[in-house]
């Protein structure tokens, strides 16, 4: 368990001024590569492990961190002001940040992301400080139906994120699920849907995906009214929301922390999921689940305390268990074992001070984060000013290098295009965007660990419901789904009288 | 006006200085005749950045930088188990300027068991990097104390045991299918996500089996029970190997270095000789070691005739075991 004498002498250890600095860096470099579409904290942290091989241990994993942390955050800020996420796990933000951006606060959406951000971050830092070894443990007792059972209950986000009509954004999510099957097939491997194309071997990629039916759909459909010319955004004032206007959210942030630090530690999942689940039972608790998806306060907090827990979360199994939780601890794993720290069960008891230093550095990294982000969102929003004929072409450019810069792939410039076509007739015709993107990051999942769970209880689907954890989070699912459309119902007679 | 124009000025000056020396730079190492290499070259490699391929490949990038006096750029291309890496290289030009790092299950697994648009013949091998074995392991509490017993239960009771790898059709599933047929022993595969998620699905019980490469699985709380390599594995020099237990298995993971056939000898040669030269450079080495890769150096001619080997092979096996497209 954690010793305080450790805790206190590893804090000693990186508060030096050049652990510091490398750790600012690394949340500046994090904050241009979350911000940039495309480029995700994944990315940045790949492209600078080769620098660390020259650095000391504290200083490496000072920049990588700070890359881990701030990257996590700043795909919020082009969510929030254009539409485009700058990581799959900023999308749910999407719903509430740009609304609220668009009606005149773009500064106080930035103010609320980058707070919940901070708070997530941190908690989560703090979490895995006390908790790694119990946490690290039961999370290994997720097995094929436990996952299943999660991608069901984040398939139950559907209802919440359905403006309109349930069954339009179940179709939608239908249609994300089929994109989704594209690839190859889990269970034997073979070419499905490919149509003898090596690039669709690798399926739709998912932020190319993500461009397309967000950001391209939406600049297509501002081209309809792009005679309004300038953009109406006035001054940019009150960042920072008052204590007391952001005390009311507290629980939703921690709620947001907590479920985000959980799903983060669950290898294969991730902060697209945590954000989607923490902002859809945010919507459900909430005393006014009608302002969501029209510029809420809440969703955005929901959302993005939940993705920024997951670095704490997907930190703890690879600290735990030396399985990591994510794509970009997958990164950090390679890091660690270049500078010689192989992450397992061993590593904790043998070498606790390695792993404080990396929670404090963490913690550090996520008071960075706040205090760039705060100056940021004074800036961020000018941006809105650019005029629309010029605004536009600008999101088309970054859209394609963002979505070339992924995989290399010219392809996956056509998957954005050909998604951003389609995404506007979509949103013309009513459909739901978000919906897709959940089939798309879920199908695969529940396709897997369906077959999975079948093929070890001899094709019994009782053993989804036998075992107590997919058991409960399946009662869960019904009892999320139950709420959120009888919320619907009565905001909907609600709106009728 | 004027500062500008002069800054312009200046800027162009100290393009072309730089541009003269580094043309400089090259001709001094093409000593040889031939100027190759005179411009950067790309180096494709198959999987994502960070994975262990990319951190094998960039550690030769660097280390062939300051051989060849020019920069190694690293094009990551992944998807498809590396089989879009591939297909991308296969059809660049055999200038020089194209290498590809190749990975065992994409070079002479996919192109029997996948639709994929190139062989193992489309390119031709500078040299192997790295190799690991295949580990087989069971959770830690398991009953099992060694592959014979293992394989005991799997005969008495058919379709009982469960076993994971990194994914469906990767180099692991085709032994774990392989190694059931020859035994005649039922087994079933459930794949997980990726070798990290496959050794935790054995440490949480998940599965029965678990069979992955070295790196993801060396210092895992797992009970291993046998290395496919013909000699024991240096990151686990207690585990026996398949062949000491009396089955007949010699298979392994391996990366190497290759460029697309058709580029000239003389070229090939010239690569063959850094890349020997970095497998034997300490710092080089210890970085793949750090990885849990062996440094496993074989020249152009002992690599072509191995993967020759293994790509008949596989495709029998493929064949024997219904993986075929």
């Amino acid at each position: 368990m954690a010793n305080l004498e450790q805790l206190i002498s590893a804090l000693a250890t990186v508060a030096t001024p050049l652990t510091i600095a490398w750790i600012f860096l690394g949340v500046v470099i994090g904050i241009l590569f979350g911000a940039a579409p495309g480029l995700t904290a994944t990315t940045g942290v790949a492209i600078f492990t080769p620098v660390t091989f020259y650095l000391p241990f504290q200083v490496s994993m000072a920049l990588l961190l700070g890359i881990f942390a701030g990257g996590f955050y700043a795909g919020s800020i082009p969510a929030i002001l254009i539409k485009t996420p700058g990581a799959p796990g900023n999308a749910a933000t999407i719903l509430d940040g740009y609304p609220m951006a668009q009606s005149g606060k773009p500064g106080q959406a930035l103010g609320y992301s980058v707070i919940a951000s901070w708070f997530g971050g941190t908690l989560s830092a703090f979490i895995l400080m006390l908790l790694a070894p119990t946490v690290g443990a039961f999370t290994l007792k997720f097995g094929p139906p436990e996952y299943f059972a999660l991608g069901i209950l984040g398939l139950a986000c559907v209802a919440g994120v359905s403006e309109g009509s349930l069954l339009k954004g179940a179709a939608g999510a239908l249609f994300g699920m089929i994109l989704a099957t594209i690839g190859m097939d889990p269970i034997a491997g073979l070419s499905r849907f490919t149509f003898g194309s090596t690039y669709l071997m690798g399926g739709v990629a998912l932020i190319p995906a993500l461009i397309g039916l967000f950001a391209v759909s939406e600049v297509l459909s501002k081209t309809e009214i792009v005679s309004e010319g300038f953009g109406k955004l006035g001054k940019v004032k009150n960042v920072l929301p008052k204590f007391k206007e952001f005390w009311i959210y507290k629980w939703t942030m921690l709620k947001g922390a907590l479920m985000g630090s959980f799903i983060g530690a669950l290898p294969g999942t991730g902060p697209t999921i945590a954000s989607w689940i923490s902002y859809n039972e945010a919507k459900r608790a909430s005393k006014q689940s009608d302002k969501f998806g029209k510029g809420s306060e809440e969703g955005i907090i929901a959302s993005e305390s939940a993705n920024n827990a997951v670095t704490g979360g997907a930190l703890l199994p690879l600290l735990t268990l030396g399985i990591p939780g994510d794509t970009v601890t997958a990164v950090l794993l390679g890091a660690l074992m270049i500078k010689g720290v192989t992450p397992g069960p061993t590593l904790i008891t043998d070498n606790y001070s390695l792993v404080a230093e990396i929670l404090w550095i963490l913690v550090i990294a996520n008071v960075f984060l706040l205090i760039v982000g705060i100056l940021g969102s004074k800036l961020f929003p000018k941006l809105l000013k650019t005029p629309m004929p010029i605004m536009l072409p600008l999101i088309i450019v970054m859209c394609v290098t963002g979505g070339y810069a992924v995989n290399n792939s010219v392809f996956d410039v056509k998957v954005i295009m050909f998604l951003g076509v389609l995404g506007f007739f979509f949103m013309k015709f009513g459909f739901p965007i978000p919906p897709i993107v959940l089939g798309l990051v879920l199908g695969p999942i529940i396709e897997k660990n369906l077959i999975g769970s079948l093929v070890t209880s001899d094709m019994n689907p009782l053993i989804f419901v036998t075992r107590p954890i997919s058991g409960t989070i399946l009662a869960l699912t019904v009892l999320f789904v139950y709420f959120i459309t009888k919320q619907g119902k009565s905001n909907s007679d609600a709106g009728a009288s | 006006m004027k500062l500008s124009r002069w800054l312009t000025f200046c800027g162009l000056g100290i393009m072309l200085l730089v541009a003269a020396g580094c043309s400089g730079e090259t001709s001094s190492e093409s000593a040889g005749g031939s100027n190759y290499p005179n411009k950067s070259i790309n180096l494709i490699v198959p999987f994502p950045s960070g994975d262990g391929t990319d951190l094998v490949s960039r550690a030769f990038a660097k280390y062939a930088e300051e051989e060849l006096g020019q920069p190694v750029v690293v094009n990551n291309k992944p998807g498809g188990g590396g089989s879009i890496g591939h297909a991308e290289a296969s059809k660049q030009k055999a200038d020089g300027y194209n290498m590809l790092t190749g990975s065992s299950g994409a070079m002479t697994i996919k192109p029997y068991a996948g639709d994929v648009p190139y062989s193992y013949e489309d390119f031709t091998p500078v040299g192997q990097m790295v190799e690991v074995p295949i580990v087989i392991a069971v959770n830690e509490s398991s009953e099992f104390e060694s592959l014979n017993a293992l394989v005991k239960h799997a005969k008495e009771n058919p379709g009982e045991v469960t076993y994971s790898t990194p994914a469906a059709g990767s180099s692991q599933h085709v032994l774990m299918e392989h190694f059931a047929s020859q035994n005649d022993l039922e087994l079933k595969h459930v794949p997980g996500e990726g070798g990290n998620g496959a050794v935790s699905s054995v440490m949480g019980g998940h599965v029965d089996v678990v069979a992955v490469g070295a790196p993801p699985i060396a210092g895992k709380d797992v009970k291993k029970l046998a290395v496919t390599t013909e000699e024991r594995s240096e990151f686990m020099p207690e585990v026996p190997t398949f062949k000491e237990q009396d089955f007949e298995i010699d298979s392994s993971l391996w990366f190497g270095l290759f460029v697309p056939s058709g580029t000239p000898e003389d070229i090939v040669a010239q690569l063959e000789e850094s890349l020997k030269k970095a497998s034997e450079d300490s710092d080089v080495k210890e970085e793949w070691k750090n990885l849990n890769l062996s440094p496993a150096y074989l020249n152009s001619e002992d690599f072509q005739k191995k993967i020759e080997n293994i790509a008949n092979e596989n495709k029998q096996i493929v064949k024997e075991i219904g993986l075929t497209k």
